[in-house]
């Protein structure tokens, strides 16, 4: 196993190097002085030899990759144009916000799709599988944005004054009150990095609700999270309900499903006991894969239900050509996506001891 | 085309025409790619016939025409509207013109835009894999390693990183948005096609069919082109046609955020990225370009799950 994870890892280095240097020469092709970004109308010609000297601008390319490797590696990933502050700080507040959306998408459409998929291959060929499956043909065509928006007409126009409406923008209701943990622990003394953690689970409303007790703000936050959840999680839904269905059936078709079912198992414990768990394997390699469907549509969940997250920094950064602000959080996005990818396959190992060899 | 690609699978012992069509009667029998082709075709002709069908230009503002009011309901006098209304299937937009036309429209855009992204795709990464599989060692390592890298970025994200980079480096040819937005959704789904066409040469290379063509003295090029191209077209046209949906679900994404088809120009992404905070007062300008984006790509995705059952040797019925 150990042996397995180093090469994987070794693997993903060059991967990552890539990315970087992808990031990087795109950055520097692009037009706009940095002296004239920063200084503006001030920018004269002495200033900014002395500017490009101070931040290493005058070096040779190879040079000024490397020390842009050293700011990466400090998280100092560059200065908003339009904002004025530090990227890294637009994404330690942006962040907790997409992670919690992108968690709970990820957990209804593996529950979703699972148990979809679980029952449409128990029952093959019956209108329960067929529906299931037109469910999950629809459900990977129809793009976030439109199921965002038409989601949003209806639980918040057509079923207004109903028990069922549900809030269509924002983490909470306008007036809640949800305290940062550093207040409703007393731990407004806090600096440095402890500070730094509490801030960003702070920002992730559900979590930092539900932790602390603040009960009102919990409910209040999870109405707010259910339209975007479904929205986001609905593409992945249907891509794992489709892979759960065909691997039960491969698994079904299987020597030693017709040996339990030949020693007189009752069908529950087959489809519960057997088939299932094995089944689940493949299902593991496509929650990695719709990965980055939940990273990309979050760019347009947040955007369409206006939530602060790193997707709809990245929305308005395209707004306001904010390069800086669109090259950062890419390459965020991207490292995410390498590492957990990294993780799911991992996990895949650990699960299926074939791999590894 | 096609009707080579399976002689060659299935070996010489069928006559191509009856091949052909036993391929064509294979796909239709899946009940997906039946849907989807149903699907499809409505889509074509509504594009097709765009001009004769709609009454109105995509662009044109109907300000000057009496009952004709901005965010108009659709109006349908079949279905009970008053007569004295001018009719509009599909309502009217935020700039008085006539939804049902743009939509029509927007139909020959989309599959304008879907078809040419894949293509370019498809020419450059067969190009590609077929260079790397044929020459290998270091030549194959480094172009390899870079599809690697592009398929590390999560699609869109990429696809919206190289959009707005070439938007700001100001490329003198590429000023339309929405070409570079096709040409960044093009770049992105490069590495897809070049796996595919690479995996196939792997595989053909040394098989004794190539071997014998290289001893009776065929080319490099024949070879490719002659017994490698036509075993790699099932995968190339699987992976194309729902390449087709993506692009066009990219594509819309993109004009939605506002990095593609700009207004006035009569793209479902842009129709309803423009009116998206007018939801509640005018959900009609969100439905109907909605759907028909849900369902052209609802019918390319079928048509590919099709082709895909009908030709893979594995589910053989």
């Amino acid at each position: 196993m150990l042996a397995f994870i180093g090469r994987r890892l070794l693997l993903t280095l060059p991967v990552l190097f890539g990315i970087i240097l992808l990031v990087f020469t795109l950055t520097r092709l692009l037009p706009g002085d940095p002296c004239i970004a920063a200084l503006q109308e001030r920018a004269t010609p002495q200033l900014c030899a002395d500017f490009n000297r101070r931040f290493g601008l005058d070096e040779p390319i190879p040079v000024q990759f490397v020390s842009y490797l050293g700011d990466l590696a400090t998280g100092n990933l560059g200065r908003s144009i339009q904002q004025g502050r530090d990227v890294s700080q637009i994404i330690v507040e942006r962040l907790p916000v997409t992670i919690e959306l992108t968690l709970f998408a990820l957990t209804f459409a593996i529950v979703t799709g699972v148990l979809l998929g679980r029952l449409a291959a128990r029952r093959r060929n019956s209108p329960a599988d067929v529906a299931t499956m037109m469910v999950a043909n629809i459900g990977v065509s129809v793009p976030v944005f439109v199921l965002g928006l038409v989601l949003a007409f209806f639980f918040a126009v057509v079923l207004r004054g109903t028990p069922f409406s549900l809030p269509p923008s924002g983490l909470l209701s306008p007036g809640m009150r949800h305290e940062d943990l550093a207040i409703v622990w007393g731990m407004q003394g806090a600096e440095g990095f402890p500070r730094a953690v509490l801030d960003f689970v702070s920002h992730m409303t559900i979590t930092s609700a539900l932790i602390s007790g603040q009960w009102e703000a919990l409910y209040d936050g999870i109405r707010h999270m259910i339209l975007p959840m479904v929205a986001l999680g609905t593409i992945p839904m249907a891509i794992i309900a489709r892979m759960t269905r065909s691997s039960m059936l491969d698994v079904l078709g299987l020597d030693y499903i017709r040996t339990a079912r030949a020693k007189g198992a009752s069908e529950r414990l087959v489809i519960g006991r057997h088939a299932f768990r094995n089944a689940l394997l493949p299902v593991v390699t496509v929650i990695g894969l719709s990965l980055g469907a939940l990273l990309s549509g979050a760019v347009l969940t947040e955007t369409i239900f206006r939530l602060p997250g790193v997707g709809s920094a990245l929305f308005e950064a395209i707004a306001s050509r904010d390069y800086i602000v669109v090259q950062a959080f890419t390459l965020v996005t991207a490292l995410i996506y390498v590492t957990i990818n990294l993780i799911v396959d991992l996990s895949y190992a650990y699960l299926d001891p074939r791999i590894r060899l | 085309m096609s009707a080579d690609a399976t002689v060659v699978e299935h070996g010489p012992a069928h006559a191509p025409s009856s091949l052909l069509r036993d391929t064509i009667g294979s796909i239709l029998r899946q009940r997906s790619s039946l849907v989807g082709l149903v699907l499809l075709g409505i889509i074509v002709s509504g594009a097709l016939l765009a001009d004769v069908l709609t009454p109105y230009a995509p662009a044109q503002q109907l300000t000057s025409m009496e009952g004709a009011e901005r965010l108009g309901t659709p109006c349908i006098h079949l279905l009970g509207c008053p007569t004295e209304r001018p009719q509009f299937v599909m309502g009217l937009d935020e700039n008085t013109r006539d939804v049902f036309s743009r939509v029509l429209h927007g139909a020959r855009l989309s599959l304008v835009i879907g078809v040419t992204t894949v293509s370019l795709a498809i020419v450059v990464g067969t190009l590609i894999g077929a260079f790397a599989g044929f020459i290998g060692g270091w030549f194959d390592n480094i172009v390899m390693r870079i599809m690697d890298v592009l398929l590390a970025f999560p699609a869109l994200v990429l696809v919206i990183f190289l959009a707005t980079s070439l938007d700001a480096l100001d490329i003198p040819v590429l000023t339309d948005r929405l070409i570079i937005a096709m040409l960044a959704i093009g770049i992105v789904a490069v590495p897809v096609y070049a796996r595919v066409m690479r995996a196939s040469v792997l595989s053909i290379r040394e098989r004794e069919f190539v071997l014998a063509s290289r001893a009776l003295g065929a080319s490099q090029a024949g070879i490719l082109f002659r017994r490698v191209l036509p075993n790699a077209l099932t995968p190339l046209i699987v992976q194309g046609t729902l390449g087709i949906a993506t692009a066009i679900l990219e594509v819309a994404a993109l004009s939605f955020l506002g990095l593609g088809a700009q207004p006035p120009t009569a793209e479902w992404g842009a129709m309803i990225g423009t009116v998206r905070n007018q939801v509640f007062s005018a959900p009609h300008l969100i439905i109907f370009p909605g759907v028909a984006l849900s369902v052209s790509v609802l019918a390319f995705n079928l048509l590919g799950d099709g082709i895909r059952d009908a030709l893979d040797p594995r589910l053989n019925r």
